[in-house]
Formats: C-alpha cells, structure tokens, sequence
C-alpha cells in the first residue's frame, strides 16, 4: 500500500507527460485528434443552440 | 487540413494578399496538446491600396471562383473552416512579419512564433484565451528574452507580470 498522496502523486505527474507527449505529437497527427474532438462535441454544442462545423480530413 | 494550405498558398501567390501565416488555437498547436477548435485563423497582411481601405472581398471572390463557399465570416476550403483576419494592429502585424516557415505534411506554410501567440493571447485576453495561455505556458518552451522584448514593445509587461501574480 502506498500512501494516498504519493499515489495522487504519480497519477498527476503520469497525467501531465501525458499531455506532453501530446504536445510533441507531429502537426498532421494533432489535427487528427482535434477533428475527432469537433466530431464528439458537435452534438452536444448544437443542442446548447451553438452551430458548429467540424472539420473533414483530407487524407492522402 | 494540407490541401487547405496550398489553397492558402495559390492565394497569396496569386497575390490575394502579400503573407498569410496560422495564428489563434490551430497556430498553437502546433506547439501544444491538441485543443478543441473549429477554426483555423488565417492572419494575412494585405498589398496597399490607394485609399487605405481593407476588404476581404476579392478573398472570397477568389475562392468563390474555386468552387469554395463563404458562410458568415468564415470559408469552407477543403472541409477546414478557415477564418481570414487581417492583420490590425502592431503586435499582429508583427506576428506575421516575423512567423515561423514550417510544413504541414509535405506543404509549406507559416504560423506565428509561440512568443507572439502568448502575447496575443495576452493582448486578447477572453477567458478562453487565458485558458489557452496557462496550459501553453506549461508546455511550451518559450524563448524568454524574445518573449520579453515582445511584450515590452507592445506593452504587456503588467499583463504577463498579473498573471504571474
């Protein structure tokens, strides 16, 4: 057993490198990612009466 | 995304507008975790007119000739709602003066250096540009003595001096 906040700890620090590999994904792959992330929110931002366009990706 | 740049480029090669780079949430991409957004600001400096005036008519003109719609205030080119702002103010003007050269796949492009992205986002300063700033400043590294001569030009010092706070 570890103590709670050493298990806080490495969840968060595992949490942030996360982010940061994310950040060091290449350009094409992050656009990738935020055209899933359009896709998955459109719904939800068009019944809050949003209108929204989510992107189509031009794969080569 | 890519051939929406080399849209981005006939236009400027066209002379549509004399430079165009990235800029807003997509220009910080390409130096932070990916982010919800639907558009990619595309800042362009425009050639000089006689009476000084600015328009982005013969933009969607161009692209209308292309076969690519205007809706609002964006564009829909190549499945990328593209939003065109010129260039208003110095510290925008200098953003895309100074924008980084990069690719995208095998496409040239440009996006403003990160300095100038967190200064505008500073300059901006919405809450959602705040947001933006506080993970942007953790996860990217910044050249600080550009950074600093950015906001000491345009005036940002106590903004960026607020937020350290």
């Amino acid at each position: 057993m570890e103590p709670v906040n050493d298990v806080l700890q490495r969840l968060l620090k595992a949490k942030e490198d996360r982010r940061k590999e994310l950040a060091r994904l290449p350009i094409e792959e992050k656009v990738k990612i935020v055209v899933r992330m359009q896709h998955m929110a459109a719904p939800l931002l068009r019944q809050r009466g949003k209108e929204v366009h989510p992107w189509t990706l031009d794969e080569k | 995304m890519e051939r929406t740049i080399q849209v981005l480029n006939a236009l400027e090669h066209d002379g549509l507008y004399t430079r165009y780079a990235i800029g807003g949430a997509m220009g910080a991409l390409f130096f932070m975790e990916p982010l919800l957004t639907f558009d990619l600001d595309v800042f362009v400096q425009f050639p000089l007119t006689a009476g000084g005036l600015i328009t982005l008519v013969p933009i969607y003109d161009a692209l209308k000739k292309r076969g690519y719609s205007e809706k609002e205030e964006h564009v829909d080119i190549e499945g990328t709602y593209v939003q065109f702002l010129p260039v208003h103010n110095p510290l925008t003007e200098e953003a895309l003066k100074e924008a980084l050269d990069t690719q995208f796949g095998e496409t040239p492009t440009r996006v403003f250096h990160p300095e100038h992205l967190m200064a505008i986002m500073l300059q901006t300063g919405r809450e959602k540009d705040l947001q933006r700033f506080a993970v942007f400043n953790q996860q990217v590294k910044v050249d600080a003595a550009y950074l600093n001569d950015v906001l000491t030009r345009h005036v940002l010092l106590e903004r960026w001096a607020q937020w350290n706070r």
